[in-house]
């Protein structure tokens, strides 16, 4: 009698993503965070529309737009830095490390800059409590702040990564669509908060 | 002809549409100090309604675009032209 003939072996299908699950996550988690922003600008435009042209309110300082100007160059050329990475990623290029690094310092500088604006705010009387203003703009711009350095933290490791050989394309692309959104974030602060 | 709505429910409609009034569906807009601030709260309004819907739109078309990038290279491999781009 004869055997019946073995079943065809069925091999698992290997599926790739289309997108990686870290970009995606980061994606909707952004869409998220730029609600947040939505929100705070939103509101920050009412009170602003209700002074009925006191404003800023009487007491506190013009907020320094074209001083500002300088930090947000340095941030949207750090964005363009980062579009420049990815496309090298893309091209297999030998490294990212040296224009991953001087985005980095972009952004850095950003921060810093930033930082040393809130010290003279603060010095000529604009706090969290002294008016609406003050409230609005360090919790806005507080909040922008805190995401540029929690993203500069990811771009490093990112740079480290990279230095040693070992840096992934889900990584990188993630830590850069996070970038992108403090990036593409900030003019929208800018432009609403400081005119 | 199908009946649509019985007796009760038409008169109540008709005693809607006799005895409706003008409402403020928002609470704020009715006491703005000005035009201005009132055309603020509409613009603000619509900008909190349609941001959050440009982003889910914005994040399914790179998702749809990504899928049809992907069966593009596919077909391409398959039928042996190399990259399609």
């Amino acid at each position: 009698m004869d055997a019946a003939p073995p079943a065809p072996r069925i091999l698992p299908v290997r599926r790739t993503p289309i997108i990686a699950n870290g970009v995606l996550g980061m994606m909707l988690f952004v869409v998220a965070e730029s609600m947040f922003f939505a929100g705070l600008i939103s509101s920050f435009t009412i009170v602003k529309s209700n002074a009925m042209g006191l404003w800023p309110p009487p007491g506190q300082p013009l907020l320094p737009a074209a001083e500002t100007a300088l930090n947000t160059a340095a941030l949207l050329v750090s964005g363009l830095g980062g579009l420049f990475v990815a496309w090298r990623f893309r091209k297999q290029a030998p490294s990212v490390a040296l224009p991953l690094g001087i985005s980095w310092l972009l952004g850095a500088a950003f921060v810093a800059l930033q930082g040393r604006e809130w010290l003279m705010l603060l010095s000529q009387g604009l706090s969290l409590r002294s008016s609406q203003l003050g409230s609005f703009f360090f919790v806005i711009v507080g909040a922008h702040a805190l995401h540029a350095i929690a993203a500069l933290v990811a771009l490093g490791i990112a740079w480290w990564r990279a230095q040693q050989g070992t840096l992934k394309g889900e990584f990188l692309f993630t830590t850069l669509v996070f970038w992108w959104f403090v990036v593409a974030a900030w003019p929208a602060i800018y432009f609403r908060v400081y005119f | 002809m199908p009946v649509l709505f019985s007796n009760t429910v038409r008169s109540l409609l008709l005693m809607l549409a006799v005895w409706g009034v003008e409402a403020l569906a928002c609470p704020v807009c009715g006491q703005a100090k000005s035009e201005e601030v009132n055309a603020t709260y509409v613009a603000m309004t619509a900008f909190m309604s349609l941001t959050p819907l440009a982003l889910i739109f914005g994040v399914a078309a790179f998702v749809v675009h990504r899928i049809k990038k992907s069966e593009r290279e596919a077909t391409a491999t398959a039928s042996g032209e190399g990259d399609p781009r």
